[in-house]
C-alpha cells in the first residue's frame, strides 16, 4: 500500500513543526509530534510505502531506519485507522528515500498521534 | 493535567476550531447565531465560509474573524491600514474592528429554510446594497451632516454673528443638560 494524506478529508496546520489535523466528516481533530508531522509532509503530495517512509525518517533524524520501521508501520496504521490516509498513486520517485539529513538539534522520538476528540458544530456568532 | 499541558490543548483546539471553519467551503456548514445581522443572517442560518483575497474584498462584504474564542460575522464597512471595520445591519449603532491577521474568511454561501443562495446571486447582492444603503442613510450621513453644522457653528462663532459658548469660571464648556 502506498500512504498518502487524505487531504479531501483533513485540513492541516503545521505550527512550530507539528500537525493540528481536523477531520471534516468525523470533526475530529488531531495532534501529530514532529516526527508524525514529518511523515504527515512526506504523504501529502504522492503516496509512498511505509518502507520508503521508514527510510526518509532514518535519514531525517539519523537513526537506523530498520529499527523504527515498526512504529512507523503502527504510526501509519493508526492514521489509517482515523481515516486520514488512502492508497495513493506512487509517483516514479517514490522508491528513493529523499536526501535530507537530520537538522542541528533534531532528536528522533517514535511517531505520535493524538486524538483529542470531537468539536462541537461551529457557530459564527451574531452577538 | 499541568498548566502548560492544559494551555498547549488549548492551543491546538483553537487551531482546531479554525481549520473546522476554514474547511465549511468543502461542504460542512456553519450555523450562525443571533441577531444582529438580520435579516440577512438570522438565528439558525447555515453559512459556508470560504477564503477570503484581502486585495479584492469589497466594502459590504460578509467577514468572518477571529475574537478570542469565538467567530464574529459582520459586514465590512471601512478598511483602515491593516484593520478593518466591521457593521451590523440590525445593530446600526455600533462599530467592530478586526486585525487582518485575526481575519479568518468571507462568507459565500447561505441556506435557510432548504435554499441556498450564494455570493454570486441576485439576492446576495441585493442584501449587500441595501445593507450599504442603510449604513450610509443611518450613519454617514447623519455624521457628515454633525460635522458641516459644526464647522459652520465654529465659523458663525468666529465671524461674531453667534454667540459663543457659556464657559464656566475654571474655562471649561458647559455642562451638558
Amino acid at each position: 500500500m502506498h500512504f498518502q494524506a487524505n487531504t479531501e478529508a483533513a485540513a492541516w496546520r503545521i505550527v512550530d513543526g507539528e500537525a493540528v489535523i481536523v477531520h471534516a466528516d468525523t470533526s475530529a481533530y488531531y495532534g501529530l509530534n514532529k516526527t508524525g508531522s514529518f511523515i504527515w509532509e512526506s504523504i501529502l503530495q504522492e503516496g509512498l510505502p511505509s518502507r520508503v517512509i521508514g527510510e526518509r525518517l532514518g535519514t531525517r533524524f539519523g537513526v537506523d531506519s530498520g529499527a523504527i520501521q515498526g512504529e512507523v508501520d503502527a504510526f501509519l496504521a493508526s492514521l489509517a485507522a482515523e481515516g486520514l490516509v488512502r492508497d495513493g498513486k506512487a509517483s516514479p520517485l517514490a522508491q528513493r528515500a529523499n536526501g535530507e539529513s537530520a537538522g542541528a538539534g533534531d532528536t528522533y522520538e517514535p511517531p505520535r498521534i493524538e486524538r483529542f476528540g470531537e468539536l462541537e458544530q461551529l457557530v459564527l456568532s451574531g452577538e | 493535567m499541568s498548566s502548560t499541558a492544559s494551555a498547549a490543548a488549548e492551543e491546538t483546539r483553537r487551531i482546531a476550531k479554525e481549520l473546522q471553519l476554514a474547511i465549511s467551503s468543502k461542504g460542512s456548514t456553519l450555523y450562525f447565531h443571533g441577531e444582529s445581522m438580520r435579516p440577512f443572517l438570522v438565528e439558525g442560518d447555515e453559512v459556508i465560509v470560504g477564503p477570503l483575497d484581502w486585495e479584492t474584498i469589497r466594502l459590504g462584504d460578509v467577514i468572518t474573524y477571529r475574537l478570542g474564542e469565538k467567530f464574529p460575522t459582520r459586514r465590512l464597512i471601512r478598511r483602515i491600514g491593516h484593520d478593518i471595520e466591521l457593521w451590523c445591519e440590525n445593530w446600526p449603532d455600533r462599530y467592530f474592528r478586526a486585525r487582518r491577521d485575526d481575519v479568518l474568511g468571507q462568507a459565500i454561501a447561505r441556506k435557510r429554510d432548504g435554499q441556498w443562495i450564494t455570493i454570486r446571486d441576485h439576492e446576495w447582492r441585493a442584501a449587500r446594497r441595501t445593507a450599504l444603503a442603510k449604513y450610509w442613510r443611518l450613519v454617514v450621513v447623519p455624521r457628515q451632516i454633525s460635522r458641516v453644522r459644526a464647522t459652520i457653528g465654529r465659523f458663525l462663532r468666529w465671524a461674531g454673528l453667534r454667540r459663543s459658548r457659556p464657559t464656566g469660571d475654571s474655562g471649561a464648556s458647559g455642562a451638558n443638560k
